[in-house]
């Protein structure tokens, strides 16, 4: 092989990799696109068409203009559970993420209770990622009701450091 | 390389380019997708091009070889050629009865980073074994088999009740579930603008993740994403969950179970849906009994599709002892089981058994649940062999009845059938009528938590479905005695009737959203079901037979191993020596970490920062003002047989009265400010305590409002015409009470009366003051709480003449590991005077109950509503005094 032909392999390389890591990196744009809110995927999946394209095969999705991106308000509710979920999971050294669904009202009793419905995510490393939904109070963010929690197999039980009580 | 300045190509440098852009290339590729764990073996073959074939595992490789000793196979020794799939992708929809999925009812992936679907190469599936899509194609393979059976069975079963013969009982699983896309995950299509409203119904793609990173290895449901994780990890990287098909079976038994259970949560009446707010789940505490009735039906799922009767021998059986067998047979057992009369898997003896291990004794859903996976697979052997079926027809014949049982457990709707939904019937007959789960309102709390299922509601709502769709209508040889032996022999006959005519409540509406609850129990609906014949409105064009309208009765010569015990049996052993009454966690790391865990499982529970916390816990062994302590009651089984399922409540139940009826309105600020009059409530007298002198209200007749008088509706506090909170007349209440001194008396009097009278105690200084709860705040919580999520507790089982703790350690009550689920949590005041004594009325009662779930003296079944009483329980007294 003569130098001419080092020289282009050298260059076919290098430009695969530039290829490649823009590849990549688009990749990664449209995981962003798809998990903005479950609210936002059941408005797609009524247009079939677009929910086939999202998982088939990887495309380019038109870049959004930075300048154009409103910063997001974090209303107070998801403050206060963000904080709330975060302090108590650092004993586990686990992480929330709460994904805002949508507001719902909900009989109670005589008259409806507004709530807001989330999605629930809670990473506890290596691959261990429980998540469920959750009613929570749209005002303080307490959480009022769960369900769909995720069911594992293979469960340790806790070591519990039980001492006897006399009331 | 540099030379004085200039830069020059060598050989060294180009390959040094080639192989940066390499290692670049590869470690891209790795951030977005595992590792592929083996070489492809083979190259893609092209004798599959066109075919829909592909390589596959029809077993798993210790079934495939009949070596139960392998450790490190050729894997590509156990493959067989199949026909996967004809579609384009790893993906498709379902159909059933001629409907079809409105999206694509599952995908397969590879892991969860993965989002492409794998594409057909050249109409064909023949990946190299070992390889990332080999897996991919393996499980495909197997969810599609196991669907496509699944429909089948669907399909015959509700062919089975809803048109072959006549309907005695009111059919439970949907009649037009193709209308609701209910036979696969289904959910309501919300408009965005305006949540509440339904604008149709969809159904979510299961995702089916063959190789997810999972360490330790583990598998999962999740239903929240709908994705089923099968794990893998580089421990034992040749392992994978997904090379053994009776795991995908069992995980996917998971999900069919979520669909049952939720069928009837959504409802058609052109052209509008109702949707129910939340949905309903099989077991929802880190154990629990439903739980273990799900770990059993998705065991017998194995079964159902295999013929085999033991799942997981390959990576659960081979690499971690936790495979599980499904008969007695099984070579895995202990000699005390076999099929011999008595000594079959029975309930509540094998509650704590793990085959694996005998001599362990552990609280797991898994094990429990072995109970009804063995009794599912033998009712279906004894299917074949009285019915002369087949496996396949067996199986129809189980899984429908199964599907008519969940259909029923799982409603939120509260109405338990079609028959008495008058937004389906299309009138207003039955406005407000429920007779499951309570009502629509208060279903979640009731079907998972107040009444939730356990081994006897199931077993009592399957042996109704086998006495009217099996026994009367595909295979009249499997007799009701056949039926009640079979479950007898494994403990499971545990109730007294078949509790087909329910009790249930009417809600009257007054218009203008007013609703006024009535005051009887409503049964109007099953009588016109059962009694009035010649009513033509029933949409069921075979509801024309008129059978008797009283609940069946158990043949008692049947019941030979299944033991009913009497609640007072269980005993709070607060005087027995030798026995600790309750246990107590209040160091803060442990109860840190309890908190956190809750979290992680999805029971959150919400602590009143800055009026208590784990700052404050001390570890002093003792319930100190400010912390939040873990309590165990160590319950006591003074009887001489098993219990089993100890359920022990510590929500809030209608257990006071209020002083004066026009004066109900909650004691803060802003009802204060508006001169409304507030409400003082007294304890109702419950077993003669409190005695009348210390302020206990005693028996005062069937009226509301009054102590004898149970809420039909359970509602608590509401909001008057001017938003201003009042209690309901029968509210259910805080099951905590305080000891309070005046005039030298002693009175035991609510938290309310005490933190005004006694600490002035703003709303804003309570536990779950105004600030997080709202229009829900209640005084009567003020100082000390059980916290939701964590207000409830289960033990497994107790044996005679032993305690809890006994049974779990043989008798020496050290050394206990436990599982949270039999812990409460207790939250306490910081503002607290030491000294002050408290009483906290728990609830408890058990599965294999004589009186918890029916009256003792007219032998009929509690309403629902009646679970918000005292009647079906065995009320316990947790006295404590807060020391710092």
């Amino acid at each position: 092989m003569n130098k001419k032909s080092y020289i282009t392999l050298g260059v076919f390389f290098t430009v695969a990799l530039i290829v490649g890591w823009r590849t990549f990196s688009n990749n990664q744009d449209i995981v962003v696109q798809q998990t903005i809110s479950k609210h936002k995927t059941a408005t797609l999946k009524k247009f079939k068409t677009q929910t086939q394209v999202e998982g088939k095969q990887a495309r380019s999705v038109p870049k959004r203009d930075v300048a154009s991106i409103k910063p997001k308000i974090t209303p107070q509710w998801e403050k206060g559970l963000n904080e709330r979920l975060n302090k108590n999971l650092a004993a586990i050294g686990a992480k929330a993420t709460i994904s805002p669904m949508g507001k719902i009202k909900l009989p109670s009793g005589k008259k409806e209770k507004e709530v807001v419905h989330v999605h629930v995510s809670i990473d506890a490393g290596k691959g261990n990622v429980s998540s469920y939904e959750a009613y929570v109070n749209p005002t303080s963010g307490s959480i009022l009701k769960t369900w769909n929690q995720t069911r594992f197999e293979n469960q340790k039980p806790v070591v519990l450091n039980l001492k006897p009580f006399t009331p | 390389m540099f030379y004085g300045g200039a830069f020059k190509f060598t050989k060294a440098t180009v390959l040094a380019i080639i192989l940066a852009s390499s290692t670049l290339l590869t470690s891209c590729q790795e951030a977005l997708q595992a590792p592929t764990s083996n070489a492809r073996e083979d190259a893609i073959s092209g004798d599959y091009y066109y075919t829909g074939n592909g390589l596959i595992y029809e077993n798993n490789p210790i079934i495939a070889s009949g070596n139960y000793n392998l450790s490190r196979p050729s894997m590509s020794d156990y493959v067989t050629t199949k026909h996967v799939t004809d579609e384009p992708y790893l993906e498709t929809k379902c159909s059933f009865n001629g409907s079809e999925t409105s999206d694509d009812c599952f995908k397969v992936l590879n892991d969860t980073t993965t989002t492409t679907v794998l594409q057909a190469n050249n109409g064909g599936w023949g990946y190299g074994v070992g390889t990332d899509e080999f897996y991919q194609v393996n499980t495909f393979y197997h969810v599609n088999k196991m669907l496509k059976r699944f429909y089948e069975a669907l399909e015959s079963g509700n062919n089975t009740v809803h048109f072959s013969g006549s309907n005695l009982v009111p059919p439970s699983s949907k009649y037009g579930i193709e209308n609701t896309l209910s036979y696969w995950l289904a959910k309501g299509l919300r408009d965005p603008n305006d949540f509440n409203n339904i604008l149709g119904v969809e159904n979510s793609t299961l995702k089916v993740y063959s190789k997810c990173y999972l360490d330790p290895f583990n598998a999962y449901y999740s239903p929240s994403e709908n994705k089923i994780c099968l794990g893998w990890n580089d421990t034992n990287s040749f392992l994978y969950a997904a090379q053994d098909p009776s795991v995908i079976y069992h995980e996917l038994g998971h999900v069919l179970v979520k669909v049952m259970m939720n069928q009837r949560n959504i409802s058609y009446s052109m052209p509008n849906y109702h949707v129910t707010p939340f949905q309903s789940e099989l077991g929802s505490l880190f154990y629990d009994e439903a739980g273990a009735i799900n770990e059993g039906l998705a065991d017998w799922f194995s079964y159902f599709i295999t013929g085999r009767t033991h799942f997981g021998e390959w990576a659960l059986g081979r690499f971690f002892d936790a495979s599980r067998p499904l008969t007695e047979d099984d070579s895995i057992h202990n000699g005390m089981v076999s099929k011999a009369s008595g000594e079959r898997l029975s309930y509540p003896e094998y509650l704590y058994y793990d085959p694996n291990n005998p001599d362990s004794k552990v609280e797991d859903i898994h094990y429990s649940g072995q109970i009804v996976s063995h009794y599912l697979t033998s009712l279906t052997e004894d299917l074949k062999t009285t019915c002369s079926a087949s496996h396949v027809d067996a199986g129809n014949m189980v899984l429908g009845i199964v599907n008519e049982t969940l259909a029923e457990l799982g409603d939120m709707t509260g109405k338990g059938s079609d028959v008495f939904d008058e937004f389906i019937r299309g009138n207003d007959v039955n406005f407000g009528a429920f007779f499951t789960n309570l009502n629509n309102q208060e279903s979640y709390l009731w079907g998972h938590q107040v009444n939730p299922p356990n081994f006897r509601k199931f077993f009592q709502t399957l042996a109704k479905n086998i006495s009217y769709h099996i026994t009367n209508k595909s295979c009249i040889q499997f007799t009701k005695d056949k039926s009640e032996t079979l479950l007898d022999e494994y403990g499971l006959l545990l109730f007294k009737n078949y509790g087909e005519n329910k009790k249930g409540v009417k809600l009257t509406d007054l218009g203008g959203g007013v609703i006024q609850k009535a005051d009887t129990t409503y049964q109007d609906a099953f009588s016109d079901f059962f009694i009035n014949c010649s009513n033509t409105t029933f949409i069921y064009p075979i509801d024309n037979y008129c059978p008797l309208g009283a609940n069946t009765l158990v043949n008692e010569s049947n019941r030979r191993n299944s033991v009913l015990i009497a609640k007072d049996f269980l005993e709070y052993p607060e005087d027995r020596e030798g026995v600790s009454p309750a246990y107590i966690i209040d160091e803060r790391a442990g109860i840190e970490q309890l908190l956190a865990n809750l979290l992680y499982e999805g029971k959150p529970v919400q602590t009143s920062e800055g009026t208590a916390g784990v700052e404050y816990n001390n570890n002093n062994i003792k319930i100190s003002p400010g912390e939040i302590v873990g309590i165990n009651l160590n319950l006591f089984n003074n009887s001489n047989s098993t219990m089993g399922g100890v359920h022990i409540l510590a929500n809030d139940w209608d257990h006071m009265k209020m002083d004066d009826f026009s004066s109900s309105y909650v004691n803060r600020v802003e009802n204060r400010n508006a001169a409304k009059d507030i409400a003082n409530w007294s304890p109702c007298q419950i077993d003669g305590w409190p005695g009348v002198d210390e302020n206990g209200i005693p028996s005062d007749g069937q009226s509301p409002g009054n102590c004898d008088y149970i809420t039909r509706d359970n509602f608590v506090i509401e909001l008057d015409g001017t938003n201003n909170q009042k209690y309901d007349l029968d509210a259910a209440q805080p099951v905590c009470l305080v000891q309070h001194s005046s005039d030298n008396e002693t009175q035991w009097v609510s938290q309310d009366f005490h933190r005004r009278s006694e600490l002035g105690l703003e709303a804003s200084q309570c536990l779950n003051p105004p600030g997080y709860s709202g229009d829900d705040f209640n005084p009567n919580e003020c100082l000390v709480r059980f916290l939701p999520g964590a207000d409830q507790a289960v033990l497994g089982k107790i044996n005679p003449q032993k305690s809890w703790a006994q049974t779990l350690t043989d008798n020496s009550e050290d050394g206990l590991t436990i599982q949270q689920n039999a812990v409460t949590l207790l939250e306490v005041n910081k503002r607290i005077r030491p000294g002050t004594t408290f009483n906290c009325r728990l609830r408890a009662r058990f599965t294999n109950c004589s009186d918890c779930f029916e009256d003792p003296d007219s032998g009929e079944e509690y309403a629902d509503y009646e679970m918000a009483g005292a009647k079906p329980f065995k009320v316990i007294n947790f006295k404590f005094t807060v020391v710092d």
